[in-house]
């Protein structure tokens, strides 16, 4: 029996000459950290029309067209966000109109991460957990288009309809967006 | 096989060991701590004011030149009413020394500091002059001490500040006599350039290429506050902006060929627009669909006497603080020159200064043409 646990004792020791040793870059950076995600997003948006739209209908007055064909010269046929920032019965709405297109983008992270050094000697002094979103390295847009206009009434349907467009901006193409967007409560704990 | 004395005596402490270990092994089996629920008061104590926002290593570049595509802003025409449309070639944030636009992808530059971060915050109105609103609050990295970035040199004047009214004594700005660069939060590494350049295209051909840069943008403590007052949005503008070199240059359609830069060197803006709910500003569409921005009036602020001035009482000294520390618009260029051209030659305009500029009343509305 001593013999057998002499034996095992003499072998012990040879399981643990490994000792730790500090990873190298590379290989940390093979290190995937637990608790994160990673996104990828594709997202249309009226890319056949707004939801208001129904030429069928007569009562629906002809600037609010379903079609968004490229042959079509309608042009008003996508998403609409109408803010009032001031009185609504007596003030007009600044708007954002024929919201269409396509965002899609591959590898947005989302994880937690815990800042205690970096960042010119911040990070010492901060030792807090931050909110990390990394950013996609590119946005694709798909025939992205939005207008930017004034307008008398919240909705072309409405009575006394009158809007003046200041600028369109349309986008095809990819854009690019590097690094870390980190998110972290402020204050005096 | 049974143990004799000697043999004993050398395996005991092995043997009291190996006890050790086991019950040492078995101790983390006994700890009954578990995660427990925060109580309120010590929730209560975590005054996560705000959120702050950093953003690390950033890089931003859009644009048909850069990355391929479309990038277009129309809907304007020019005199003889055709369509002009800005063709974005390239839209880019980065570090600095981009070299007008050539050096970003590799070059990145971090946006706020994690112990001077961008800020959005939900405050309360009574400490901002702003009573009984709860206010929100985007604001830049702030200032490292509350100050202006403008040195001036004041000079005694007695004078009447308008013709025909009384005589007044006071201080006035005789010029900028220096810069405290100890304000700033935002270090060498953390500021940006940024530029865009374009095309204008006339009736579907590109006429004209223009760019725009600038250099080592700093906005600390800049900020807007926005509340509810009366059916309406209104809102209190701080906007500082800081950069040592702001240019435009055009060149030929196809962005080569390009004339002299216009360079204006050394920026500083320091712009307080309103003046909390005293002097509000709003931003308006009219009922007819035009724009408007307002930055409200002082008038009937205080009662007025048979001379037309204000009547003594707390609504005259409210003036008085207006006008004696109420908001001002600082700006100071320290060169403004064409294609590099040194000081005291033909195609340099030295520097300017705006000092002290209060705008007391201002109302901007969009027309149709």
């Amino acid at each position: 029996m001593i013999k057998k646990i002499m034996i095992i004792l003499c072998f012990m020791p040879t399981f643990y000459v490994f000792a730790l040793e500090p990873l190298a870059e590379d290989e940390l950076q093979k290190v995937l950290g637990q608790g994160g995600v990673y996104l990828s997003g594709d997202i249309t948006i009226n890319e056949n029309g707004g939801p208001l739209n129904d030429a069928s209908d007569a009562s629906t007055p002809a600037i609010w067209q379903a079609n968004c064909s490229g042959a079509s010269t309608n042009k008003r046929c996508g998403a609409r966000i109408a803010v009032n920032a001031g009185d609504g019965a007596n003030s007009g709405w600044l708007v954002l109109d024929n919201i269409r297109g396509r965002f899609s983008f591959e590898g947005m992270t989302l994880k937690t991460r815990t800042i205690n050094d970096g960042f010119s000697g911040d990070g010492v002094l901060f030792d807090n957990d931050v909110l990390e979103i990394g950013l996609p390295n590119k946005v694709s847009y798909g025939d992205v288009s939005y207008t930017l206009a004034n307008s008398s009434k919240a909705r072309p349907t409405d009575v006394g309809f009158n809007q003046t467009d200041i600028l369109n901006v349309k986008v095809d193409g990819d854009v690019t967006m590097r690094g870390n967007l980190l998110l972290f409560p402020t204050g005096t704990p | 096989m049974a143990l004799k004395g000697r043999e004993l005596n050398m395996w005991m402490p092995i043997m009291i060991n190996i006890r050790n270990t086991i019950i040492l092994m078995a101790l983390p089996s006994m700890v009954t701590a578990d995660l427990i629920p925060l109580t309120d008061s010590t929730l209560k104590k975590i005054d996560g004011e705000g959120i702050g926002i950093v953003l690390e290593d950033f890089v931003f570049q859009a644009g048909e030149q850069a990355n391929g595509g479309t990038f277009e802003i129309s809907g304007l025409e020019n005199s003889s009413g055709a369509p002009v449309v800005f063709g974005i070639s390239q839209f880019y944030v980065s570090g600095s020394n981009s070299n007008r636009g050539t050096n970003v992808i590799n070059n990145p530059v971090n946006l706020g500091r994690l112990l001077y971060p961008y800020n959005i915050e939900l405050r309360d109105g009574d400490d901002l002059g702003i009573t009984d609103k709860a206010v929100l609050e985007l604001a830049a990295p702030e200032k490292l001490v509350d100050e202006s970035y403008f040195q001036v040199s004041k000079e005694n004047r007695t004078e009447r500040r308008f013709p025909g009214q009384q005589v007044a004594s006071g201080q006035r700005v005789d010029s900028i006599s220096g810069f405290n660069n100890s304000i700033f939060s935002s270090r060498a590494g953390e500021k940006a350039d940024l530029g865009i350049r374009f095309d204008l295209e006339v009736n579907g051909s590109n006429a004209q290429s223009l760019e725009n840069h600038i250099k080592d943008l700093a906005i600390d403590g800049s900020y807007v506050r926005l509340w509810g007052g009366g059916n309406r949005v209104e809102a209190e503008i701080n906007l500082n902006i800081y950069a040592s070199q702001l240019e435009f240059r055009a060149c030929n359609s196809s962005g080569a060929n390009c004339g002299d830069s216009v360079y204006f060197n050394d920026i500083g803006i320091e712009s307080q627009i309103g003046d909390g709910s005293y002097q509000p500003v709003t931003f308006e569409v009219t009922p007819d669909g035009q724009f408007s921005f307002l930055v409200g009036s002082l008038e009937g602020k205080c009662v007025t006497n048979a001379t037309g001035g204000c009547v003594a009482g707390a609504d005259k000294n409210r003036l008085i603080e207006y006008y004696e520390s109420g908001p001002t618009t600082n700006t100071y260029i320290g060169n403004i020159n064409i294609g590099g051209a040194a000081v005291n030659t033909p195609g340099n305009f030295g520097s300017s200064t705006i000092s002290n500029l209060q705008i007391q009343y201002l109302e901007v509305t969009s027309h149709d043409l």
